[in-house]
């Protein structure tokens, strides 16, 4: 009876362990930049699904091509870790064709192509980083629900570029001094595009062609040539709640005062002459 | 609001025209003209001031915003004081100078949208 009761117990705990053991093997582990790796990509090619890479403080020239859901961060945040493209003419971050990448806390800059270029991926989440110095700061190309939040796209030729991509959300960034134009998006559909600072860009703050049912709101848009240029396709958006303010118009108190320099020298006559007659 | 734009755009050009004439005022020629000219323009300033301010606070901003407009109208009556005092000569310069400023924080805080 006790043998029984003895190999019954054995046969669970044998069972549960021989369950358990691969579910555990498959949790998440984290793989650090440099210690274990030196490089990101060699981390990212030996990196599990959902394993997460902490990367040091330092600057790190590489054109990562990342397809497997994984979190890339940063140990101390963007302004100790930078990301350069070692070949310019590749995004410095590809995520391509994957699902739940998330990205953050990186200064990616340099590529004449894009920092950070989502192709055909969805649900990945961006946040928190700089980037700057590219042709495109944020290309999404095709992807959608993906989370584009808290980055500065700054100093790029186009801040946030939205290419047949639907149903993200691009909120709390900021889209400045871009040399061409803040935010674009073309054939893309019911984005939510908030609370974003798009700032003297050189051409358009937010442009939209042919993309329907976006919303844009809460952003603040202001000292770009053209704040919002919305082409005739695209249909559908509701726009409300932006503040917006053209380049020209920090012009108009220069105006102002020669304005009232001429004022004050015909109210000035008139009144000479006023007293002139009453002598 | 373009109103608000409007108001503040007039009541610059005012303050402008009024700091004018205040420093003209020194010059004995024509000092009669630079007086009524100064005088006027000043009046009509502060009711711009004061009706910019309403409309703005009517069209709700915080308590900071409140504070920083009577402290701009705090400075308006205190220039009045002073002239009323016969201290105009003496200190209406600096005064001048910093309503000038309060009038160029207001429009460019108020920046007019109405050019597009």
């Amino acid at each position: 009876m006790h043998n029984t009761l003895f190999t019954k117990t054995l046969t669970i705990l044998l069972t549960f362990s021989y369950i358990s053991f691969p579910i555990l093997s498959l949790a998440s582990k984290e793989i650090n930049v440099p210690e274990d790796f030196k490089s990101i990509i060699l981390a990212v090619n030996h990196a599990s699904n959902d394993d997460v890479i902490v990367v040091a403080p330092g600057h790190y020239s590489e054109n990562i091509i990342i397809e497997k859901p994984l979190t890339l961060r940063s140990r101390n945040g963007a302004l100790t870790t930078i990301i350069s493209s070692d070949d310019p003419k590749k995004p410095v971050l590809n995520i391509n064709k994957t699902k739940g990448v998330r990205i953050i806390g990186f200064t990616i800059e340099g590529s004449e192509r894009s920092g950070i270029y989502i192709y055909k991926s969805a649900e990945n989440k961006i946040l928190n980083n700089v980037v700057k110095n590219n042709y495109n700061g944020i290309h999404l190309n095709y992807g959608r629900d993906n989370i584009i939040k808290d980055n500065s796209s700054d100093e790029n030729v186009t801040g946030i570029y939205l290419y047949f991509s639907d149903n993200n959300e691009i909120s709390s960034n900021n889209a400045n001094s871009n040399v061409d134009k803040g935010i674009v998006l073309h054939e893309s559909h019911q984005n939510r595009i908030l609370k974003n600072q798009v700032v003297d860009n050189t051409w358009n703050g937010i442009t939209l062609t042919s993309s329907t049912k976006n919303v844009i709101k809460k952003n603040t848009v202001v000292k770009n040539t053209f704040p919002l240029v919305i082409t005739n396709k695209s249909v559908d958006n509701i726009v409300e709640d932006n503040k917006t303010m053209r380049r020209i118009h920090l012009i108009v108190p220069v105006i102002l005062i020669y304005l009232a320099i001429f004022m004050y020298l015909v109210e000035r006559k008139i009144f000479i002459t006023y007293y002139r007659i009453k002598e | 609001m373009m109103i608000i734009s409007i108001l503040a755009s007039i009541g610059f050009v005012l303050a402008v025209t009024t700091f004018i004439a205040g420093f003209r005022m020194i010059k004995l020629k024509e000092q009669r003209a630079e007086a009524s000219l100064h005088r006027l323009n000043g009046y009509l300033t502060i009711i711009f001031y004061v009706t910019v301010a309403t409309v703005s606070i009517i069209h709700g901003t915080g308590i900071l915003y409140i504070l920083a407009w009577l402290l701009g109208l705090v400075i308006h009556i205190f220039k009045l004081v002073l002239v009323k005092k016969g201290l105009a000569v003496r200190y209406g310069g600096y005064l001048g100078a910093m309503l000038i400023l309060t009038w160029i924080v207001v429009i460019y805080t108020h920046l007019p949208t109405y050019i597009f």
